[in-house]
C-alpha cells in the first residue's frame, strides 16, 4: 500500500461547506436567519501570542495580542434588512442625532454571538434522500427543507462588537447584488 | 447462439426523438399551441462536479470539493408555429422579467414565490403502435425555469423550410 491511500483516510474540510449565525443578545426586529443566508464571505480572526527572543535563546510568552477584527461580507435583500439589523444594532450605541454615546445599561442590547459552522459531507445514503425529496417539482412554491447535516464543529465569538460597514459601492454597469461588509470585534471565541 | 441474436437480447436502444417535453403553462400563452409537437430538440447540460487537487509528494489527487458546478441552462429549439404564437409568448414572457419598453424589471422570489419561473419535464418514452405515449420511467425535471434569451429568427426568400427558433432558459435545479 502507497501514501496514497494513507493521505485518502484524511478527509479535508471544505471551503465552502460552512454557514454563520449572528445570535443577538436581545431579540431584534430584524429575523437574523437572513444574514446566515446572504453572508456570501467571512474572515475570522484567531488568537496570536507574543513571543521576544531573549538574549539566552529562550523563547518565553510574552502576552497576548488582542483578537483580530471579524468581518462579513453579505449580499444585501430588496428591503435592505441585512443593514436595518445592524442599523438597529447601531442605534443602540449612538445616537447620530444628539452626537453621543447612549448610556450602556444592559450589554446585551447591542451584543452579539457569532456562530460559524462547519459541516463535513453528508453520507451517499443522505445524498439520496435529499434526491427524493426534491423529485416534487411541479409546484413552484419553495418546500422547506430539512437540512440533515448537523456542524461537525462551531467556533463562536463571544460578545461581539459592532465597528461599522464598509463604504457601499454602488454602479450602474453592474449587474450582481449590492454587496457590502460589515466589521465586528469579538471578546473572545470558543471552539465546540 | 450467434451474435446476432446476443445483441437483439439485450434490447432496445434509447432514440434521440424517444422524449416529450411538458411545460408548467407558458405564460402569455393562452391559445392552444402543440408546444410538444413543436419542440424540435432539448439540450440536456451535463452534470459537473467541482474538484480540487491535493498534492503529495510525487502524487497529486483530485478530489470532490462538494461544490455543484451543473451550468444553471439549457436549450431547446422549436419550430415555429405559421402565426408566431409560441415565439410571441416567449418573446412577452422574457419582456415580462425586464421590460424592453418600461426598462421595468420583475422581482425574482416574492417571499419565496416566484412571478415567472415555471416548472419544464423532459420525459423519455416511446409510441406504441396505437399512438399512446409509453413513459421509459427516465424523466429530467427542471424547477424554476425561465427564459434568457429568445433566439433570432432567421428570414429567407430562398428557403421553404420551417423557421427554427432557439430558447435558452436558465433553472434552479435540475433533478
Amino acid at each position: 500500500m502507497g501514501y496514497i491511500e494513507d493521505v485518502f483516510q484524511y478527509e479535508d474540510q471544505l471551503g465552502a461547506l460552512w454557514e454563520v449565525r449572528i445570535i443577538p443578545k436581545k431579540s431584534s426586529n430584524v429575523d437574523s436567519k437572513i444574514l446566515t443566508f446572504k453572508t456570501q464571505e467571512m474572515t475570522i480572526p484567531f488568537f496570536r501570542f507574543k513571543v521576544e527572543r531573549q538574549l539566552s535563546g529562550l523563547i518565553p510568552w510574552m502576552g497576548v495580542e488582542d483578537l483580530n477584527e471579524l468581518s462579513i461580507t453579505l449580499r444585501e435583500s430588496v428591503d435592505f434588512s441585512t443593514i436595518k439589523f445592524f442599523e438597529e444594532l447601531k442605534s443602540k450605541i449612538y445616537d447620530y442625532k444628539e452626537r453621543r454615546f447612549l448610556v450602556q445599561e444592559n450589554e446585551n442590547d447591542y451584543l452579539v454571538d457569532i456562530e460559524a459552522s462547519f459541516f463535513k459531507p453528508g453520507s451517499i445514503e443522505q445524498s439520496i434522500e435529499w434526491r427524493n425529496a426534491d423529485l416534487w417539482v411541479k409546484n413552484q412554491t419553495w418546500q422547506t427543507q430539512t437540512i440533515y447535516d448537523e456542524p461537525s464543529i462551531k467556533i463562536i465569538y463571544k460578545n461581539c462588537k459592532l465597528i461599522g460597514f464598509d463604504n457601499l459601492n454602488l454602479s450602474y454597469t453592474g449587474g450582481e447584488a449590492i454587496v457590502y461588509s460589515v466589521t465586528l470585534m469579538p471578546e473572545t471565541y470558543e471552539i465546540k | 447462439m450467434g451474435v446476432l441474436e446476443q445483441i437483439f437480447n439485450q434490447g432496445d436502444d434509447f432514440l434521440g426523438y424517444e422524449y416529450q417535453v411538458s411545460f408548467g403553462p407558458i405564460p402569455y400563452l393562452d391559445t392552444v399551441t402543440n408546444s410538444l409537437v413543436r419542440c424540435n430538440t432539448v439540450s440536456i447540460p451535463e452534470k459537473v462536479l467541482g474538484t480540487y487537487e491535493y498534492d503529495y509528494k510525487s502524487e497529486k489527487i483530485v478530489k470532490p470539493n462538494g461544490k455543484n458546478l451543473t451550468q444553471k441552462e439549457f436549450e431547446m429549439e422549436f419550430r415555429l408555429d405559421k402565426y408566431l404564437l409560441l415565439y410571441k409568448a416567449f418573446r412577452l414572457w422574457n419582456d415580462s422579467i425586464v421590460s424592453p419598453i418600461t426598462g421595468g424589471s420583475s422581482m425574482d422570489s416574492i417571499n419565496g414565490t416566484t412571478p415567472f419561473r415555471i416548472p419544464i419535464t423532459v420525459t423519455t418514452g416511446t409510441y406504441d403502435v396505437l399512438g399512446n405515449f409509453v413513459p421509459t420511467l427516465h424523466a429530467w425535471y427542471f424547477k424554476g425555469c425561465w427564459p434568457i434569451s429568445v433566439g433570432a429568427i432567421n428570414l429567407d426568400n430562398q428557403n421553404g423550410e420551417p423557421v427554427m427558433c432557439n430558447i435558452r432558459f436558465g433553472f434552479l435545479k435540475m433533478i
